[in-house]
C-alpha cells in the first residue's frame, strides 16, 4: 500500500500553481529554433534573388524597395515620391523584382499595387 | 464509436470529478474503452485524484496550441486512459470555446469533467456534450443549481442521462431522491452515499474504485457504470466484510 502523504502533496501542488510554464518554455525554444532555421533558408534565398541580375535593377535599389514593401502594399508612384525617382523608373524597378520573384502586384481599379511576395520575408 | 458524456453540476463541490473519474474507472474495468478529460480549465483536479500532478502536455495545450487530443492523452497505472489540464495559474486565459473544435476529432467514448455551474466554460462543455449526467448533493442550493444546470443543458440539445444523487448520509433534513426527479422531471439514476473510504481513496490519490471496490461508494461507481455500458455488474457477496479487511490492511 502506498505511503500516506499528504503534507507532502499539498506542498508539491503549491509549488506547481504558481509555477510558470517551464515545461511550455522547452517546447517553445525547439519551435523558435525551427522557426529561426525556417527564416534562415528564406533569407539566403532572398538573398539570391536580389543578386538575380536579370531585371537590371541594382542589389541596393531592390533592398530598398524591398525595405519599402514590408510596411504593406504600394503603388509605383508611392514608391517612387518615396524614393525620389519617377514613377515611371520606379515603375520599371517594380516590374524588374516581379520578374525575380521578389514583389507580386494586383491590380485595384486603375491602381496597381505591388507587395513582397509571401516566401520573400 | 464517438461518445461525449459530460458530467455536469449547478454548484461546486457535488463531487462532479470524483464522479467522473470512478465512472471512467469502473467502465473501464467493465470493459468499455472511455477516456476522462478534465475540461475544468481553472479549477483542474482530476489529475490529482489520480496522482499524478504535472504534465508536458494537456488539455490547455491541446486547445492553444492546436496539439492533437492524443497529444495529451495519458494512461494510468489502472488502465485509464485521461486527459489532464494544467494546475499552474499562468493557464488561466485559455479560451474555452476551443474546446468544441478539440472534440470535433474525437472518436471515442470520452468522459467530461465540466466546470461548475453555467459559466461560459460549462457552457462550452455542454455545447461539446451528446449526452450529461447532473451531479447534485441532497441539499436544497445544490439541488436548485442542478435544476438550472438542466434546464440550460437541454435547451442546448444535451440528453440528460440522468441525476446522480451523491454524500448522501439519509438524514431526515435531506431532499430526497424522488423530491429531486418530481421538481426536475428527470431521473436521479443512482443514489451515491456518504462514504468515508471515499475520502480516505483521495488523500491516497487513487480512484475509490480502485482504493477499495468493496466499498458503498465504489459499488455504487460500477452498478452505475453497468447502467451506462449495459454491461452486467453484482454486487460481490460478503462485500460489507471485505471492505472492513480491505480498509484493516490500507491502514497498516
Amino acid at each position: 500500500m502506498e505511503k500516506l502523504r499528504v503534507r507532502e502533496d499539498v506542498l508539491r501542488l503549491k509549488a506547481l500553481i504558481s509555477e510558470p510554464r517551464n515545461l511550455r518554455v522547452r517546447n517553445e525554444a525547439e519551435e523558435y529554433l525551427t522557426q529561426l532555421q525556417e527564416l534562415g533558408f528564406r533569407i539566403e534565398e532572398l538573398e539570391k534573388r536580389l543578386e538575380s541580375k536579370d531585371s537590371g535593377v541594382s542589389y541596393k535599389r531592390k533592398k530598398q524597395m524591398v525595405a519599402i514593401l514590408r510596411s504593406g502594399k504600394k503603388t509605383s508612384t508611392e514608391i517612387g515620391r518615396i524614393l525620389k525617382i519617377s514613377r515611371t523608373r520606379s515603375s520599371e524597378y517594380l516590374n524588374g523584382l516581379e520578374k525575380d520573384g521578389i514583389v507580386m502586384s494586383v491590380r485595384v481599379d486603375r491602381k496597381k499595387y505591388y507587395s513582397l511576395k509571401g516566401e520573400s520575408l | 464509436m464517438r461518445r461525449v458524456l459530460g458530467v455536469l453540476s449547478g454548484k461546486g463541490g457535488v463531487g462532479k470529478t470524483t464522479v467522473s473519474t470512478n465512472l471512467a474507472l469502473a467502465m473501464h474495468n467493465l470493459g468499455e474503452d472511455v477516456v476522462v478529460v478534465d475540461a475544468d480549465l481553472k479549477n483542474p483536479t482530476l489529475g490529482i485524484q489520480l496522482g499524478v500532478f504535472d504534465y508536458d502536455n494537456t488539455l490547455h495545450d491541446v486547445m492553444e496550441k492546436g496539439l492533437p487530443l492524443l497529444e495529451a492523452m495519458y494512461i494510468h497505472k489502472t488502465g485509464l486512459k485521461f486527459v489532464p489540464s494544467h494546475v499552474s495559474l499562468t493557464y488561466l486565459g485559455v479560451d474555452s470555446s476551443k474546446l468544441k473544435k478539440v472534440f470535433e476529432e474525437a472518436y471515442f467514448t470520452s468522459i467530461i469533467d465540466s466546470p461548475p455551474g453555467l459559466g461560459n466554460e460549462a457552457l462550452s462543455v455542454m455545447e461539446v456534450c451528446d449526452e450529461a449526467l447532473v451531479v447534485t448533493t441532497p441539499s436544497l442550493p445544490d439541488v436548485a443549481g442542478a435544476m438550472r444546470t438542466i434546464e440550460v443543458a437541454k435547451s442546448m440539445g444535451v440528453v440528460i442521462k440522468g441525476i446522480i444523487l451523491n454524500k448522501v448520509m439519509k438524514k431526515d433534513y435531506e431532499v430526497t431522491a424522488s423530491e429531486i426527479e418530481a421538481v426536475t422531471g428527470t431521473p436521479v439514476i443512482k443514489v451515491i452515499p456518504w462514504d468515508e473510504t471515499l475520502l480516505r481513496s483521495l488523500s491516497y490519490k487513487q480512484p475509490v474504485v480502485e482504493f477499495n471496490k468493496y466499498s458503498s461508494s465504489a459499488m455504487s461507481f460500477y452498478e452505475l457504470a453497468s447502467k451506462l455500458t449495459g454491461v452486467e455488474y453484482s454486487r460481490p457477496s460478503l462485500a460489507k466484510l471485505k471492505s472492513m479487511f480491505k480498509l484493516m490492511g490500507n491502514k497498516l
